[in-house]
């Protein structure tokens, strides 16, 4: 076996153990089935939500968490468990996004900007994701370029600020938005880890 | 193309093995991982797995540590800093051949 490939294997492994946490896309599926169905809740197709208020709530957040839980021991018992030291800059990271996230809803409930900053700061996260990923993730650019899009939409005339708005009584189509990428960018998570493990084990044989 | 040899000859052959190259190579981007998730990675059975792990925990290179999580035990195995060093020192060595070799004509 020549050197660039078993060096190409060995980068792929410290990838793959590196960003393990990060990889395990199927705990990003009940957060962004959340998104949607409070984007039907905002959009009036979540009848629950109205006749048993605030249990109907509840019951939702603690769906979210238990299928959190469940996937987090799909990855204990399948894969296995990796702990990492604990980064100053991660933890940074994560204060940083809350306060932009903050900051942006602050922003647009005081000023209506014409493009929308909540989903801007959701563009940021997965584009830092994907630069702290060491550039091999390309489904966190996709993403992030496309909650770009999706923040630049109320410019065009196709959706307007306050739709994208996520705290917001019209923002059923934002929320919605946001979901589905979280979806979608999970299940690629999860099939690329999954690809990547394959790949492993046939490339030591 | 003598020094290039000579780097050759150190080589340290328990970590240039193919599976604990992974193995070392995978902890070193961690503090530490279960035996699950080492084996899902290599592709190696238990028995192989076990056996190289041996080998590194008695070259002092990795440290294991039996727990039970939940009523599951559970190994957890980790790099100590010898092996750190080692999978670190072993890196640059290859990076050093690719180098050199690259400058060789035929």
């Amino acid at each position: 076996m020549r050197h660039e490939t078993v060096a190409a294997r060995m980068e792929r492994t410290k990838l793959v153990t590196r960003h393990y946490h990060q990889l395990q896309g199927l705990r990003q599926i009940p957060v962004g089935l959340l998104f949607l169905i409070l984007a039907m809740d905002r959009a009036g197709w979540w009848p629950l939500f109205s006749v048993w208020q605030p249990i109907s709530g509840i019951l939702v957040f603690g769906l979210a968490i238990v299928g959190l839980w469940l996937a987090g021991r799909y990855y204990d018992q399948t894969i296995g468990r990796v702990t990492h030291h604990s980064s100053i800059k991660s933890k940074v990271a994560f204060v940083a996004g809350l306060a932009l996230f903050l900051a942006a809803q602050w922003v647009e409930a005081l000023w209506q900007w014409p493009v929308s900053a909540s989903i801007l700061v959701f563009a940021l996260m997965y584009g830092f994701g994907f630069w702290v990923t060491g550039r091999a993730l390309h489904q966190y650019l996709a993403a992030a370029c496309l909650l770009v899009i999706i923040s630049l939409l109320p410019l065009t005339g196709l959706l307007t600020t306050p739709q994208l708005y996520l705290f917001g009584p019209e923002s059923a189509p934002g929320v919605a938005l946001v979901g589905l990428i979280m979806i979608l960018v999970g299940l690629v998570d999860h099939w690329w880890l999954i690809r990547s493990l394959q790949s492993l084990r046939e490339g030591a044989r | 193309m003598t020094a290039a040899f000579e780097e050759l000859a150190t080589l340290d052959k328990l970590v240039h093995e193919p599976a604990r190259l992974a193995i070392m190579t995978a902890l070193s981007a961690c503090q530490s991982a279960d035996f699950l998730f080492l084996q899902q990675l290599t592709g190696l059975t238990k028995g192989n797995l076990s056996s190289h792990l041996i080998k590194l925990e008695e070259a002092t290179f990795v440290q294991i540590d039996k727990q039970f999580v939940g009523k599951k035990p559970n190994t957890q195995i980790g790099l100590t800093e010898k092996g750190r060093q080692a999978i670190e020192r072993h890196w640059q060595l290859l990076e050093n051949l690719r180098q050199d070799a690259q400058q060789w004509s035929p």
